[in-house]
């Protein structure tokens, strides 16, 4: 407690020349970011946005995480207290919360997080989707972080400020300039809530898409995954690994002939390996071993990493009869 | 902790090999977690990790004061590549909490002289 009390009053003390000197210092050697200076078109038109209606919950000590991953997902229609959420996510012995533990928890109640490209305009597009960003800053330093999240839900471009639900702030206004230095050190870690059975946010990559999606695959959820990518590939149909993720959603749920013609989709756009190779497995099961072995012969090279399962498929196709009918 | 590995991984090898005798159809899809995890490797290998690496994280978080149940629920709604990257470094790992944190006067010291440009101690890696 003593220790406590002279840290903070060294901080009153110190702060207001560490802040000057920090001012001087970042006029000196960088220009602060205006948020006029964006390329997000949408700036000149809505110089000014707030998500009023995103819910807000208090943190309590140290628990910023279920606090602030509660209000993204009541933000997308799912209210849950951040004291469930605390179960799933808040970690005693570190008096936070993990990012990934984050992403799974989110998962449980039926959203996806989905990872944004580490950019001022990628974090900033969501909100005029109606969805508020949830970020992780570092308000420390980068040897001694002070790790908290927050949650993006709005800006104010003539003041060059942002507005986020942070801690027991419902409206914390910060400098687009703090702002970043404490994003920047956080690591640029912004993800935004999504439901699966909707179409993916206009602002997130094919890619970052199906990486939120794709453990929905191994977590007993292959249907809300098959209609996940069904978007993907409706969005993005010149993407291979989105026909290859609906295929292998497909082939989950016992649909073959579904499975085949996604993977056909994929391999006319790009003879990807493992494309390919899936596409042998799924001819195998139902029952066309000439179509399998052509399939496999046009993998070149085959990648080290898919070596052994790629043996594993030619050898199931060859050892099949070559005269069973395909169906 | 290096034996009991040993002899949970070559149980679980063993009991992959004997399964994928039998049921090979299963084993020669590439998942999609293995397509975006940008980090293709063997199937078998990834599965035997990803086994291990749940008990791992699973006793960390328990060394962490979540209660055993808690954990077990939250170790299994990881995914593979999630629970690799945990287990691989979940010290290091930021825990967003916003912890109080007293700076001591040598470290303010340090940052006077880092800002002014004295010296460049922060900026080393």
């Amino acid at each position: 407690m003593g220790l406590r009390t002279l840290g903070a009053s060294l901080r009153r003390a110190f702060w207001p020349a560490v802040s000057f000197v920090a001012l001087a210092g970042l006029t000196a050697c960088a220009v602060a970011p205006r948020l006029e200076d964006l390329s997000l078109a949408s700036l000149a038109d809505r110089p000014q946005l707030e998500l009023t209606q995103t819910p807000f919950y208090p943190q309590e000590l140290h628990q910023c995480g279920p606090a602030a991953l509660a209000t993204v997902l009541g933000a997308s229609g799912q209210t849950v207290t951040p004291e469930t959420l605390a179960d799933e996510v808040y970690i005693p012995g570190r008096n936070g919360s993990l990012q990934v533990e984050l992403l799974a928890a989110a998962r449980r109640h039926q959203r996806v997080a989905v990872q944004l490209a580490p950019k001022l305009d990628a974090v900033l597009a969501p909100l005029l989707e109606q969805r508020p960003v949830l970020l992780l800053q570092n308000l420390g330093f980068a040897r001694a972080p002070r790790w908290h999240y927050a949650v993006l839900v709005g800006w104010d471009a003539p003041a060059n400020e942002l507005i986020l639900r942070s801690g027991g702030n419902r409206r914390e206004r910060l400098s687009l300039t703090r702002f970043v230095q404490t994003w920047d050190l956080g690591g640029r870690w912004a993800v935004v809530m999504a439901d699966p059975r909707q179409p993916p946010p206009q602002s997130v990559t094919a890619r970052d898409w199906i990486a939120a999606i794709a453990p929905l695959e191994s977590q007993r959820q292959p249907d809300l995954a098959r209609t996940a990518y069904e978007a993907a590939t409706q969005r993005w149909p010149s993407e291979t690994l989105a026909w290859q993720a609906l295929a292998n959603a497909r082939y989950a749920l016992g649909d073959l002939p579904g499975a085949e013609s996604a993977l056909q989709a994929a391999v006319d756009i790009t003879p990807d390996a493992a494309a390919l190779n899936n596409l042998a497995q799924v001819r195998i099961e139902r029952g066309c071993a000439v179509a399998a072995l052509q399939a496999l012969q046009l993998i070149a090279p085959i990648p080290p990493a898919l070596a052994s399962t790629i043996a594993d498929t030619r050898r199931a196709a060859e050892a099949m009869p070559a005269d069973a009918g395909c169906h | 902790m290096g034996n009991k590995r040993s002899w949970i991984s070559g149980t679980v090898v063993a009991a992959m090999l004997s399964v994928s005798s039998w049921v090979p159809a299963n084993a020669a899809m590439v998942t999609t977690e293995q397509m975006v995890s940008g980090q293709a490797r063997d199937a078998r290998v990834a599965q035997v990790q990803g086994f291990l690496a749940r008990a791992d994280v699973k006793q960390q978080l328990e060394t962490w004061g979540v209660a055993s149940e808690l954990a077990e629920a939250r170790v299994a709604q990881l995914s593979d590549a999630e629970l690799e990257r945990l287990a691989m470094n979940i010290d290091q790992q930021p825990a967003g909490g916003d912890a109080l944190v007293v700076i001591g006067v040598v470290f303010l010291v340090l940052l006077i002289l880092e800002l002014v440009g004295v010296t460049n101690v922060f900026t080393t890696i």
